[in-house]
């Protein structure tokens, strides 16, 4: 039997992937330059890590396990600072959003690894339209049934993620509508979408055996999940979330999940249950297109309220678990989010003031260098 | 015979020029095409070579009197390729990675040296030697620009070629110019000109390119983005015929303004709004940040250049009189860059793979070295015509090797770009 075993981890604490655009300075299209980045970083004794992904205009970018916000967000810049040194070195831009406004998916290239070369294989047209960036973020839990109850505990909120990160509303040169256009390029593979409701690891793991013996999958990574777990790690990994255009709101929704499991784990103000999901891919779907603005169904409540009221409201109630994870800054730019837009907002604003599609890539690019100082002197008249 | 011809009319005995062009012109297009698709030769070898073959020491399709009188539209095609380049470049690259800047100006000085101190052994005179050399030194950024172009190269190696290949062209100008002034000095005696004509030339250029960048921008805000390539062209053929009667060098003041144009839009992108709100829709910058060789009217100019730079070559006579000097042009410069570009691959960020790419990409010598050359002997006809009879044996050799080698150096050794597929090019 093929069974996983959850490796021990410190709860709540956290790890957070930005996968990131790399672009040119001339016209600000994708390039494929990832080996050319990943070359200036070989030597060093960094704690973060820098690893390839599946097309080569794509780099990931990962934390070491953080605790604090404070902490968290020093490392972020830290990263940031070295991987912009690195690109201006090579000529090269790197910026957040979820999807690149006008690049033309078939002009991706694979980036020459194994792994890739064989889903692309497998996947065909949908690996290099998975030329997307997205936050995911780890949270240590103590034991795999606890992973599996808060996995299935967090399902409720997944539409506050979507809709705080979203910033994919262009894809391929069109305006898609959607806040976060990028998650309906996830929604193409078999695999994705939430996970089988099971709140024991041991039956996790007999349903991971059925699937590894019919040959479907070869290991966790062939989910794609919203959340998932990552026995390996000892975590659950939150796969929603677009790339923000800041690594301070990658630091913030990062708080904000681990100030809600906190609240989730230790007030257990609901019990999971499979009814849940009846209303998921409903409210998922409301997340990516209307973001904030959308209004997700309660399948206990039957009420419908709208995601800004209820992320609102959520904050009030996981306040006192912030303060003690040392969360409120993370967790005041969330609450800011309401007010200002997300970052899907932003660039429409910019796009509705006549910037083209290179000058909208072009001001990600600052923002991500943290060369746009406050959304709010950008975002007048979105 | 003559019974038959006199039966035609008059006019087709003295055949007007612009017949043998016009033939020219579509037959090396097509051949282009089916050489690319069926042995894999770059178009712009096809175009050259084309142009040799119908060209005064060719077969004498086109006359000397016909490459006398593309002259304006050579100049036009080169101005409107290196105004795209120059705009497409990031002068503060050159800032940000100080091993690329050494490695282009130790390149630069070893080429120069190398080249002189061949030449000056086998025996040619020095003035004339440091001439040759200073020329040497420059790359083509038309046959640079076009190739990565239609290869759609976007990585490391495509990049620094476009960098450099302007880089080593202003600075062949210069050291050209400086030469001058040593020439003028050893040829023609002490002149207050000496010193003066170059200053007027480098600062006139400059001024006049940054003047025609910011109204080449004006002007292309004025106008529908369909129509912009005749706001192009027409300025760029006005300025550089302005500049050559100004006595600036046309080419330093293209790259001025494609420099200031280019700078200008960097600034913020977001900047480039139609000024007519009737426009169709789509933002002026999306259409103008193609580049200007696969466009429409890019294609036409690029295939005149390469043809007229065949027809004008002077290959033959080099090979006869000076083969030596041909072969320590095209050697010292192989050598190197394949020594500078390989041994600061590591620190500049390449790997030796992309260093050697590199250097074969910059093998290229440049049109505009011909030109140069051309000038160079209506300016200073003492020069040695035995250097100048290596020189254009040489430019004209690299014109025909020089795509195959970028081509290698860009899909083979650094692995960028794709090959044009078989319906692209059908």
């Amino acid at each position: 039997m093929n069974t996983l075993e959850f490796s021990k981890s410190q709860a709540l604490s956290m790890g957070v992937e930005l996968e990131l655009q790399i672009v040119g300075q001339h016209d600000f299209d994708l390039v494929p330059q990832s080996a050319d980045l990943l070359r200036q970083f070989t030597a060093g004794t960094r704690r973060w890590d820098i690893k390839p992904e599946m097309t080569t205009s794509m780099i990931e970018v990962s934390t070491s396990i953080q605790h604090r916000h404070d902490e968290l967000l020093a490392e972020l810049h830290e990263i940031r600072d070295s991987l912009c040194k690195a690109a201006r070195f090579l000529n090269l831009s790197l910026c957040g959003g979820g999807t690149h406004a006008f690049q033309q998916w078939h002009e991706q290239q694979i980036f020459d690894a194994p792994r890739f070369h064989s889903l692309n294989d497998l996947y065909g047209y949908l690996a290099k339209q998975f030329t997307i960036f997205g936050q995911h973020v780890h949270l240590g839990c103590a034991d795999g049934d606890t992973a599996l109850w808060l996995l299935h505990a967090l399902s409720r909120y997944v539409p506050h993620f979507i809709a705080l990160s979203a910033s994919s509303p262009y894809v391929q040169g069109s305006d898609t509508g959607f806040h976060s256009a990028r998650l309906n390029s996830v929604f193409a593979f078999p695999l994705s979408g939430r996970a089988p409701f099971v709140t024991q690891w041991d039956s996790f793991n007999a349903y991971f055996d059925k699937m590894t013996s019919t040959g479907v999958v070869s290991s966790m990574k062939d989910f794609y999940w919203d959340i998932r777990p990552k026995p390996e790690y000892g975590t659950i990994e939150l796969r929603v979330c677009d790339t923000p255009l800041t690594v301070d709101r990658a630091a913030a929704l990062a708080v904000y999940l681990q100030s809600l499991a906190s609240y989730l784990l230790e007030e257990r103000p609901v019990e999971p249950e499979e009814d849940d999901y009846l209303v998921y891919t409903f409210n998922r779907f409301q997340a990516c297109r209307f973001g904030l603005d959308g209004v997700i169904a309660d399948p206990r409540t039957k009420r419908r309220i709208s995601l800004r009221d209820d992320i609102r409201d959520t904050l009030a109630r996981i306040r006192p678990h912030a303060y003690a994870l040392g969360a409120e800054a993370g967790c005041a730019h969330i609450d800011r989010i309401l007010f200002e837009g997300n970052d899907a907002q932003w660039l429409r604003g910019l796009r509705s003031r006549g910037y083209s599609y290179p000058g909208l890539v072009q001001q990600q690019a600052r923002r991500w260098g943290g060369r746009v100082a406050s959304m709010s002197t950008v975002s007048q008249g979105v | 015979m003559d019974e038959v011809l006199s039966l035609l009319p008059a006019s087709l005995g003295n055949a007007p020029v612009w017949l043998g062009v016009g033939l020219a012109l579509a037959a090396a297009t097509v051949l282009g095409e089916w050489l690319l698709r069926s042995l894999g030769i770059p178009r712009l070898t096809s175009y050259v070579a084309l142009g040799m073959l119908a060209g005064p020491t060719g077969l004498g399709l086109v006359q000397a009197e016909a490459v006398a009188l593309a002259r304006p539209i050579v100049d036009t095609a080169m101005g409107l390729i290196l105004l795209d380049l120059s705009r497409r470049l990031h002068p503060s690259w050159l800032l940000a990675n100080r091993w690329l800047t050494l490695s282009a100006l130790v390149e630069a000085i070893a080429v120069f040296a190398a080249t002189y101190a061949g030449l000056t052994w086998l025996g040619y005179p020095t003035v004339s030697a440091g001439l040759v050399a200073a020329i040497v030194v420059s790359s083509s950024p038309a046959v640079a620009v076009a190739t990565v172009d239609e290869l759609r190269g976007r990585g490391q190696v495509s990049e620094r070629l476009l960098l450099l290949a302007c880089f080593h062209t202003v600075l062949a100008l210069l050291l050209v110019k400086l030469w001058l002034v040593w020439g003028h000095l050893e040829l023609a005696g002490r002149s207050w000109q000496a010193f003066v004509q170059p200053a007027y030339m480098l600062v006139g250029s400059v001024v006049a390119g940054v003047i025609v960048g910011f109204g080449l921008r004006q002007a292309l805000r004025m106008v529908r983005p369909g129509v912009d390539p005749a706001v192009r062209v027409g300025i760029v053929m006005a300025s550089v015929e302005f500049a050559a009667m100004a006595g600036w060098s046309p080419m330093l003041m293209v790259v001025a303004s494609g420099l200031t144009l280019g700078a200008s839009r960097a600034g913020d992108l977001g900047d480039d709004v139609p000024a007519d709100p009737d426009h169709d829709g789509e933002r002026d910058s999306e259409r103008r940040l193609q580049p200007w060789t696969t466009s429409a009217a890019g294609v036409i100019f690029t295939v005149m250049l390469f043809v007229v730079i065949g027809a004008s070559s002077q290959l033959w006579l080099g090979l006869d009189d000076a083969l030596g000097g041909v072969l320590v042009i095209l050697l010292v410069r192989l050598i190197c860059k394949a020594l500078v570009h390989m041994g600061f691959a590591g620190l500049s960020g390449l790997s030796r793979k992309q260093g050697l790419g590199l250097a074969a990409s910059l093998t290229p010598i440049s049109g505009l070295a011909l030109l140069m050359t051309l000038d160079m002997q209506a300016l200073i006809p003492q020069v040695d015509p035995q250097a100048v009879a290596a020189l254009l044996a040489a430019i004209a050799l690299m014109e025909l090797i020089g795509p195959v080698l970028v081509r290698w150096g860009i899909l083979h050794a650094a692995g960028e770009g794709r090959p044009a597929r078989r319906r692209e090019v059908a």
